[in-house]
């Protein structure tokens, strides 16, 4: 020690290290400090001065270092680690000191007391933040930041319903294992919808469930038969070989059975309400109503009114084709069953003539029904301008959830002819794409749609098996801009190029929807459409779109080239809309089909426009659709608002060229001389407007 | 060529501004015989004559024989030119 040192009381020396008491007390006792202090007989403590500056010196490069990593957000000091990981900070400490977390911290001397409690601990912890969350556990916020595939709003509403997973260490922490939720995400959100579809649309009862046992086995027996591709032929009637879209068809034909022998029970029963379609009185089936007072077979004439006087027009004669079709199935039967026994077979005429009967009361076709009961609908057709309009409206919707989907239907629909019924069904992949997963086009920019014949209307209206479908250029710059966002909100672990084209959730591409696409947002598009009168208002529908097609090709007449105009041009327009041409013999057997460049220059001449309303206008104009607006008087007329000087001189030129006109040949009243003098005056008057 | 087309045009000058009757006429008039007659003091059986033989363009080959006011105007320049060249 040095002998010019001097002695001072703790307080004293803090006060000439600049630091409080408090801190310099607790760093003095520790070492290598504490051989600087010195208790005096009366049980005085003095410290050394020499150590002030030694003190000093440690104090501040410490605090310094304390200070930057707790300001800076790469780090989190160990007390909340430990809070995330749910320990306690005695238990991280005792796992930092087992070497567990070595190279993920930085460690910094305390200058500052800890409580009693940790008071054996001698540095401050800082968890390097990359470190710790590597790709591992994160909090709710974000993994919903990180990711594109899901909002944060959802993810707390999974959890809020206990659906994510949380380790077992991390329980009542706000970690996740950030892979393991992305990885379960998709199942989530599909148990999550069809959770809601069945609150929704299985709520009520369905028809079937309310037929005895002995009644849904007949159902389904004929269901399965015909699943299997059985035919039922019988008494000069046969059944269409093949069920068209089996999965969806078979389960309609099951519904309108079950519906009809419903109807059947209740009017034996006596209930007089329609119950099991009105949504009030969802699985609330009348006391009353009893399944066993019906057999299939014992059908009598008044049952048919049960369900005559309940369902009228079209829908008639839809049950009597579905109950014609059931009843001869169970008749064919029967009959191979009876044949042997003159009495059983007495008892089967018997039911045969009933059943006739009893079919024989149904409408059969349109023309057996009253022209009131027919639902006339009024089509709409489509101009070239409107169908751009309605597409804007489409986008400008703000009640709709996802405008860019609804639109790129409306305008995918208008151009290559895709069916409503269609849509839910197709694919990514039938369009021709290029590697990364966009839609390849030609030098022209015509891309390709491949639709299969299996997701076509009846399964045998595919695209042409050698030119496909065509998609002109404004249409594919839109599925593209469409499905960069379908990539960007599936996430990249999903391969590009797979999956639906219109989902029910954009990030679960293999989730399709279950039945056909129902277009909501052209219910709320119908008050907006000022271009069409009221009644077709009322009766615009999506498929206005795919008519609109056909009527835009049909009647634009092709100026470049007038030898397109004729039965090129019809065959061209059954190929866009995947329609069977209807051909002559000599047509269909000695004729060559149109070639691919007669077939692209009719789509060029007739949809190949842009889908800007002022691109459309130049573009119809150069090409003879449009009379250019500077020579078109009427629009002058209408459109321009002149001031009142020019509207007066306007009404006078129009008078004047009326009496000109009158004045071609002499009136009776005027002699020659007169005639031509009064006609030079009006000349003069009209020049002089001029 | 030039010389004959500038002559002709003199002529036609000449033409309306001696004969301000003719120049009144415009030409989408449409003149029936008796009206010629009456303006120029000829019969109208002349006027049908001349449409007969062709001398004079009539609106219709058939029907009342009716004249446009710049074909009677072109007609009677061309008499004025074959009497005086």
């Amino acid at each position: 020690m040095n002998e010019e040192s001097k002695f001072l009381s703790r307080n004293q020396a803090a006060k000439s290290c600049g630091i409080t008491g408090r801190c310099f007390n607790y760093l003095i006792n520790q070492e290598p400090f504490n051989k600087y202090l010195m208790t005096e007989d009366n049980n005085n403590i003095l410290v050394n001065s020499d150590v002030i500056p030694l003190i000093s010196d440690y104090y501040g490069t410490h605090i310094a270092s304390f200070h930057y990593y707790n300001s800076i957000p790469e780090y989190i000091p160990a007390s909340r680690v430990a809070q995330m990981l749910n320990i306690s900070y005695r238990e991280l400490i005792v796992e930092i000191d087992s070497g567990k977390w070595s190279g993920m911290y930085v460690m910094t001397p305390k200058c500052v007391p800890p409580p009693e409690d940790l008071f054996d601990i001698k540095f401050n912890y800082f968890f390097l933040r990359s470190e710790i969350l590597k790709g591992k556990y994160n909090t709710i916020e974000s993994i919903g930041k990180n990711q594109n595939i899901i909002s944060v709003t959802q993810l707390q509403l999974y959890k809020r319903r206990g659906l994510l997973p949380q380790p077992e260490h991390l329980k009542h922490t706000n970690l996740y294992d950030e892979n393991e939720i992305i990885e379960l995400l998709p199942s989530l959100k599909v148990k999550t919808n069809e959770e809601f579809a069945e609150k929704t649309s299985d709520s009520i009862t369905s028809a079937n469930d309310l037929l005895n046992l002995s009644q849904q086995k007949k159902i389904s027996k004929y269901i399965d038969y015909r699943s299997k591709g059985g035919v039922v032929n019988y008494n000069g009637y046969t059944s269409k070989y093949q069920v068209a879209n089996k999965e969806e068809s078979l389960k309609a034909m099951k519904a309108k059975l079950s519906s009809a022998f419903v109807l059947i029970i209740s009017g034996r029963c006596g209930i007089e309400e329609d119950f099991h379609k009105n949504p009030l009185h969802k699985n609330k089936t009348p006391e009353t109503f009893n399944p066993d007072v019906f057999d299939l077979l014992s059908i009598r004439v008044e049952d048919s009114f049960y369900i005559t006087s309940k369902r009228k027009g079209k829908t008639l004669i839809n049950y009597y084709h579905q109950l014609k079709a059931f009843y001869y199935y169970l008749l064919d039967e029967l009959e191979e069953e009876a044949l042997d026994d003159p009495n059983d077979f007495r008892l089967f005429s018997k039911q045969k003539r009933n059943i006739e009967k009893f079919l024989n009361q149904f409408p059969k076709r349109d023309i057996d029904l009253k022209d009131s009961e027919i639902n006339h609908k009024i089509k709409t057709f489509l101009t070239r301008e409107q169908m751009v309009l309605v597409k804007q409206l489409i986008l400008e919707d703000v009640r709709s959830n996802n405008s860019i989907k609804y639109a790129t239907m409306w305008q995918l629909a208008s151009t290559t002819g895709v069916r409503p019924q269609e849509f839910h069904k197709l694919e990514i992949s039938h369009f021709h794409l290029d590697s990364d997963g966009y839609l390849l086009t030609d030098n022209d920019g015509w891309g390709l749609l491949s639709l299969p014949a299996e997701i076509a209307k009846q399964e045998r209206s595919p695209s042409h098996p050698i030119y496909h479908t065509p998609i002109p250029r404004d249409t594919v710059k839109q599925l593209n801009q469409y499905i960069s966002r379908l990539y960007m909100r599936q996430g990249e672990h999903i391969p590009k190029g797979k999956g639906y084209l219109f989902r029910k959730n954009d990030a679960l591409p293999f989730y399709r929807y279950k039945k056909p696409i129902h277009f909501g947002f052209i219910n709320r598009l119908r008050s907006r459409l000022d271009f069409i009168d009221d009644a077709s208002k009322q009766d615009f529908i999506f498929k206005a779109s795919r008519h609109s097609l056909n009527n835009t090709i049909m009647r634009t007449y092709i100026n470049t080239d007038t030898s397109l105009n004729g039965s090129i041009k019809q065959t061209a327009a059954d190929h866009q809309l995947r329609h069977k041409p209807a051909k002559s013999v000599g047509e269909e057997y000695y004729m060559a089909d149109i070639g691919k460049e007669q077939y692209y220059q009719v789509l060029d001449a007739t949809i190949n426009f842009p889908w800007d309303l002022e691109e459309l206008r130049k573009w119809e104009e150069n090409m003879g659709y449009r009379i250019p607006e500077a020579i078109n008087i009427e629009n002058i007329m209408l459109n321009e608002v002149f001031d009142e000087e020019t509207k007066e001189l306007q009404e006078q030129l129009l008078m004047i060229e009326e009496q000109l006109q009158k004045l071609k040949e002499k009136p009776k009243s005027m002699t020659e001389q007169q005639w031509i003098a009064s006609r030079q005056q009006l000349i003069k008057i009209k020049n002089s407007i001029n | 060529m030039q010389l004959q087309e500038q002559k002709l045009e003199y002529l036609e000058d000449e033409f309306l501004h001696k004969f301000p009757l003719l120049n009144n006429i415009d030409d989408d008039l449409l003149l029936t015989p008796k009206n010629i007659a009456n303006l120029i003091g000829v019969h109208e059986e002349t006027v049908r004559r001349w449409c007969r033989k062709g001398y004079v363009k009539s609106v219709s080959p058939f029907g009342r024989y009716k004249i446009q006011g710049t074909d009677f105007k072109a007609f009677a320049f061309q008499w004025y030119c074959n009497k005086i060249i």
